[in-house]
C-alpha cells in the first residue's frame, strides 16, 4: 500500500514520528513513491521560486504623524471659526452702514488700520455694538467699536492669521483718506477666504490624524 | 538570520503596541512585499491585491492592541489571507460558493510523466514552467491555493497555516496535498519529470 496521501506532509516534515518512519521505510523499497516524492519536492521548489512582483505603490499606511499635527488642527479650527464670526460681523456692519448712509466709510477704513497697527489683544469682543453705534449715526464711536472687534479677533487668532492680516492691511492704509465705496468693501470676503483656508487646513490635519 | 530579524521584530512590535506609529510602519514595510505577492497570487489582480494589503495593514494597526500571538507575521498573513478570500467570495455571484471541492475519499489522480522529458528540478526560472505553475495555481480552489502558497512560498508550518486560515490541521494537510499534487500533475502532464534520489 503506497502512502501517497502522506507524501506531501512527509516532505514538509509535518508527519508524526510513527508515520514518518513508516514512509521512510516504504521509500527505501518503492521506486514509484521515491519518484513522486522527488516530483513533489521539485514542484514545491518551483512554486517557491516563482517571480515575486513588487507593488506599484507603497502599501504601508502612513501612521507616524508629526507632533504638531494635532495642535495645528485645533488652532486651524479655532481660527477658521473666528474668521467666520468676523466675516458675519463685518457683513452685518456693512449692512448697518448701508442703512445708516454717510457714517459707513469711516468705520470700515479705521477698523483695518486699527487691526494692523495694534497687535494687543482686547479682553472681550463686542460684536453687536458696531452695528448699534453706526445705526445711531455717529461716526467716531462706531469706528472705535469696529476697531475693537477686529483687535479682539487679531489677538486671539493664530499668528498666521495676524500676519496675513497685517500684510493685507498695508495697501489699505494708503487708501485711508480716499473715498471708499461702503458696499464693495473687501473685508468680509477676506475673512471668508481666511475661514475657508483655515478650514481646509483643519480638515487636512483631521484626515491625516484619522488615518493614523 | 531569521532569529535576528525576529528579535528586531519583537522590539518593533513592542514599540508599535505602545502606539509608536513609526515602529509599526517599519514592521509593515518588512512584510509589505510578501503580503503583496501572496495577495496577488490569491486574487490575480494587482489593484485588488494592493487594496487588500493596504486594508490589512491599516486594520492590523487599529487592532494591534488585541494581538496577543507571538508571530506578527502569521497574524498579518491571517488578516490578509482572509481579506483576499472574502474578496474572492464577493466576486462570485452566489454568496456561498464552496471554496473547497467536496472531499473525495479516493486518492486524487497522479498523472504519469511522458517519455523523454526534462527534469523538474532544472525548471527554476523557466518561463514556460512559471506560466504553467501560475495557471495551475489559478485553477486551484482558493483555500487550497492559500494553504499551498503559505507553505511553499512563505514557509509557514502546517500548524501556523491552520491558525492563519482558521482550519483544522487535517484540512490544511489535505489542502496542501491536493494543491501541490495538482501543480505537479500540470507539470508532469507537460512532460517534465522528477527523478528519485
Amino acid at each position: 500500500m503506497h502512502p501517497f496521501a502522506d507524501l506531501n506532509a512527509y516532505i514538509d516534515g509535518a508527519l508524526d514520528p510513527q508515520s514518518r518512519e513508516r514512509v521512510d521505510a516504504h521509500l527505501g523499497s518503492c521506486a514509484i513513491c521515491s519518484t513522486r516524492v522527488a516530483e513533489l519536492r521539485a514542484t514545491a521548489k518551483l512554486i517557491a521560486a516563482l517571480p515575486a512582483p513588487a507593488p506599484a505603490r507603497s502599501l504601508v499606511p502612513r501612521i507616524a504623524v508629526p507632533m504638531w499635527l494635532a495642535p495645528l488642527r485645533t488652532a486651524s479650527a479655532v481660527a477658521s471659526g473666528l474668521a467666520l464670526v468676523v466675516f458675519v460681523i463685518s457683513l452685518g456692519s456693512g449692512f448697518a452702514r448701508q442703512t445708516s448712509g454717510a457714517a459707513a466709510p469711516a468705520p470700515q477704513l479705521n477698523d483695518r488700520t486699527g487691526a494692523a497697527a495694534s497687535g494687543q489683544p482686547a479682553l472681550a469682543p463686542a460684536p453687536p455694538s458696531s452695528a448699534a453705534f453706526s445705526a445711531v449715526g455717529s461716526p467716531n464711536p462706531a469706528a472705535r467699536s469696529a476697531a475693537d472687534t477686529q483687535k479682539a479677533v487679531t489677538g486671539t487668532a493664530a499668528p498666521g492669521e495676524a500676519a496675513q492680516q497685517t500684510a493685507t492691511a498695508g495697501p489699505q492704509a494708503v487708501a485711508l483718506h480716499a473715498p471708499a465705496n461702503p458696499e464693495s468693501g473687501q473685508s468680509p470676503v477676506v475673512w471668508l477666504a481666511l475661514a475657508i483656508a483655515f478650514a481646509v487646513i483643519a480638515i487636512f490635519a483631521t484626515w491625516r490624524l484619522r488615518a493614523a | 538570520m531569521r532569529n535576528a530579524s525576529d528579535e528586531t521584530n519583537a522590539e518593533l512590535l513592542d514599540r508599535a503596541r505602545r502606539g509608536e506609529g513609526r515602529a509599526f510602519e517599519d514592521l509593515a514595510r518588512a512584510v509589505e512585499r510578501p503580503l503583496y505577492r501572496h495577495a496577488l497570487r490569491m486574487l490575480a489582480n494587482a489593484s485588488d491585491a494592493e487594496d487588500v494589503v493596504q486594508d490589512a495593514l491599516l486594520s492590523a494597526w487599529k487592532s494591534l492592541s488585541s494581538f496577543e500571538g507571538a508571530s506578527f507575521r502569521a497574524w498579518i498573513f491571517r488578516i490578509t489571507t482572509n481579506r483576499a478570500l472574502d474578496r474572492l467570495r464577493a466576486r462570485k455571484r452566489r454568496p456561498e460558493l464552496p471554496l473547497d471541492p467536496p472531499a473525495d475519499d479516493e486518492e486524487a489522480g497522479w498523472a504519469e510523466p511522458a517519455a523523454s522529458s526534462a527534469e523538474l528540478a532544472d525548471l527554476v526560472g523557466d518561463r514556460e514552467a512559471v506560466a504553467l505553475i501560475e495557471e495551475a495555481l489559478g485553477h486551484l480552489p482558493p483555500e487550497q491555493r492559500a494553504a499551498l502558497l503559505l507553505r511553499d512560498v512563505e514557509g509557514f508550518a502546517y500548524e501556523e497555516i491552520a491558525t492563519i486560515t482558521f482550519a483544522e490541521i487535517g484540512t490544511v494537510k489535505s489542502r496542501i496535498h491536493r494543491g501541490r499534487l495538482a501543480v505537479r500533475n500540470a507539470l508532469v502532464a507537460k512532460g517534465w519529470k522528477g527523478s528519485a534520489g
